[in-house]
């Protein structure tokens, strides 16, 4: 682009000044503009003559602006309140006060709703002292207020109210803005226990106990094992809820089966029987389980409490503790008896570890069976089941099919009429898994 | 008799010529003095069913569009030439409004000395690189009209348009 000279002056003179104008607020009311024309010509004697006007001015009008910072979403309880903060700016020119107001809609209107001051923005009032207007902002100052809103008695829970909050220029009462704050009545406390984490989708969540263990505990006779408990309260306010255990789902009593300990604490491990929740919030409590010291492996259905004595507000949940035999002592050995009256290799009654007290005459056989169970949580190896013929005894076989036998590796005997070792090599026993050697003898003549 | 000595009649010259600065009417004394008279007259722009209209007004909201008028006029005997009409954008949240200028070949200035013709544009440098750009109408400060000869007996009216800033925060 080709520029005249008096462009190029321009852009010079331009380049060199960086200010900008900012395009700011509406321009104050009150503010006079003035204006003024001019001309300069050259008369008929060839002098430079100038003519200037009469001044214009023109006084800016004041405008009535306002806005409310937007509403937001809470939940109440019946007789309770809830408490919206808003900012409300004077956007106008000039200098003006706003009236609050408040209106309702929805299933339930609000007891009551009052303004206070709220000069820190907190969100809770300053004071006591309800408002009815902000008092004077000048241009583009704003305000904080609270609106604290009373949930009726009869609100139920679910239904939702709006509450509209207005600020209406005082100046210019056609001017005003609002937000609308929407509030859910629900109870002032709700229980779930869940376990390991907390929320909707946690193990345990839902209300009640459940029909199978939401988790199951592995420990050893006389070992504590751990539970996190979350306790999570769905509902407005704060309460307090006492912590139980029991085996009965129902809760029919509290006292656990002889030698079983619970105990509840706290995230500080300091020992508690009870926690306080706040409403929308949850507390995690472990419960430190120990079976007692002599307990055989097996495991046990066990359901945790929490219950608010002022609100009666309760869940359980459901959990179980799997006793193991600790390392060392996996294997379990029981060995039972029947009597084999007639030494045909088949027992004539059913196994037991009974006394056998009729019958056991010189010349009959009795039968043995020695089973190994593996109790513990992991496989054992090398397993071997030895077992003597008992004194007054030989070792009979009437078959092959029915001398020493094993359900699982290898077996070797005395031949028969002698005395001596039954072993069974079975090797290895994995959790749960069990074997069992059989053999029989002959009641000395 | 009153006489008067050549110093007094300069203190009265003087005192008039200060009374003339500080009275708005001393345009009209020069004006009438010198032949040519500028008459400004300030309206405000009112959209209607029928369209626009002008109202004059002495008062205006932000958002507001003000019109402003000029009329010269050559009382004198003998024609003005190279009349030069200059109009200030005034100070106080007015902007000239784009394309309003009647006539419409307008000069325009940011600093009532240098004058370009609109759109005014500059060299900024962006980025490294030498580039002109448009200067926003809102920072034009005066407009001028090349007017040429204003024959004796005749006027010319010139106007432009200008708005009061309306920007509120939100």
């Amino acid at each position: 682009m080709k520029m005249t000279p008096v462009q190029s002056a321009l852009a010079l003179a331009i380049g060199l000044s960086t200010v900008a104008l900012q395009a700011g607020a509406a321009t104050p009311a009150g503010t006079s503009i003035i204006n003024q024309a001019t001309a300069t010509y050259i008369d008929s004697t060839l002098a430079a003559r100038s003519a200037t006007s009469n001044t214009v001015t023109t006084i800016v009008q004041q405008v009535a602006s306002v806005s409310v910072s937007a509403g937001t979403s809470k939940n109440g309880s019946i007789n309770g309140q809830v408490t919206y903060a808003h900012t409300i700016t004077n956007n106008g020119n000039g200098a003006d006060t706003f009236s609050l107001g408040a209106t309702n809609t929805g299933a339930f209107t609000m007891a009551g709703v009052v303004f206070y001051a709220d000069a820190n923005g907190d969100g809770i009032a300053d004071n006591a002292t309800a408002i009815t207007t902000t008092g004077p902002l000048q241009p583009g100052q704003s305000v904080h207020v609270v609106a604290v809103a009373t949930l009726p008695a009869s609100a139920a829970n679910g239904a939702t109210n709006n509450l509209v909050v207005s600020a209406t220029s005082v100046f210019n009462a056609a001017t005003t803005a609002n937000a609308t704050d929407v509030t859910t009545a629900a109870p002032a406390s709700v229980m779930d226990i869940t376990v390991n984490s907390a929320g909707s989708g946690a193990p345990g969540a839902g209300a009640g106990a459940e029909a199978n263990a939401v988790q199951t505990k592995t420990t050893t006779p006389g070992t504590a094992t751990r539970f996190a408990l979350y306790l999570n309260n769905a509902g407005t306010g704060t309460d307090t809820f006492n912590l139980s255990a029991s085996n009965d789902p129902n809760f029919g009593t509290t006292t656990l089966p002889e030698g079983w300990t619970v105990t509840f604490k706290d995230a500080s491990g300091a020992t508690i029987t009870s926690a306080s929740v706040a409403g929308g919030a949850n507390t995690v409590v472990y419960a430190d389980v120990t079976p007692p010291a002599g307990a055989t492996p097996s495991t046990m259905d066990l359901y945790f409490r929490a219950q608010s004595p002022t609100t009666n507000v309760v869940d359980r949940v459901h959990t179980a503790v799997t006793i193991t035999a600790p390392v060392g002592a996996e294997l379990k050995v029981v060995k039972t008896q029947a009597l084999d009256a007639n030494c045909d290799g088949v027992a004539d009654t059913a196994f037991s570890a009974d006394n056998i007290t009729t019958g056991a005459v010189p010349g009959a056989c009795i039968r043995y069976e020695i089973t190994a169970i593996n109790q513990g949580s992991n496989a054992v190896g090398a397993v071997i089941i030895n077992d003597l013929t008992p004194a007054n005894t030989t070792y009979h076989l009437y078959s092959l099919s029915t001398g020493a036998q094993t359900t699982q590796g290898l077996v070797i005997a005395p031949l028969p009429g002698l005395n001596g070792l039954v072993q069974a090599t079975v090797g290895t026993l994995l959790p749960n898994g069990s074997a069992k050697m059989s053999f029989g003898v002959r009641i000395n003549p | 008799m009153i006489t008067s000595t050549p110093v007094q009649t300069f203190k009265r010259i003087l005192v008039i010529l200060t009374a003339c600065v500080l009275q708005l009417t001393c345009a009209f004394v020069f004006a009438a003095d010198n032949g040519v008279s500028a008459e400004l007259h300030a309206f405000k722009v009112v959209s209607g069913a029928n369209g626009q209209k002008l109202v004059a007004t002495a008062d205006a909201l932000p958002g507001d569009t003000i019109e402003y008028q000029v009329t010269y006029r050559n009382a004198g005997a003998a024609p003005a030439r190279d009349v030069l009409a200059t109009l200030p954008v005034p100070t106080g949240g007015m902007a000239y409004v784009a394309d309003s200028a009647t006539p419409a070949k307008v000069q325009a200035s940011l600093d009532g000395k240098q004058y370009a013709p609109v759109p005014l544009t500059r060299n900024v440098v962006r980025d490294g690189k030498q580039v002109t750009e448009t200067v926003p109408v809102a920072e034009y400060r005066f407009l001028r009209w090349q007017l040429g000869e204003l024959a004796p007996g005749r006027s010319i009216t010139v106007s432009s348009r200008m708005r009061l800033d309306g920007a509120s925060k939100q």
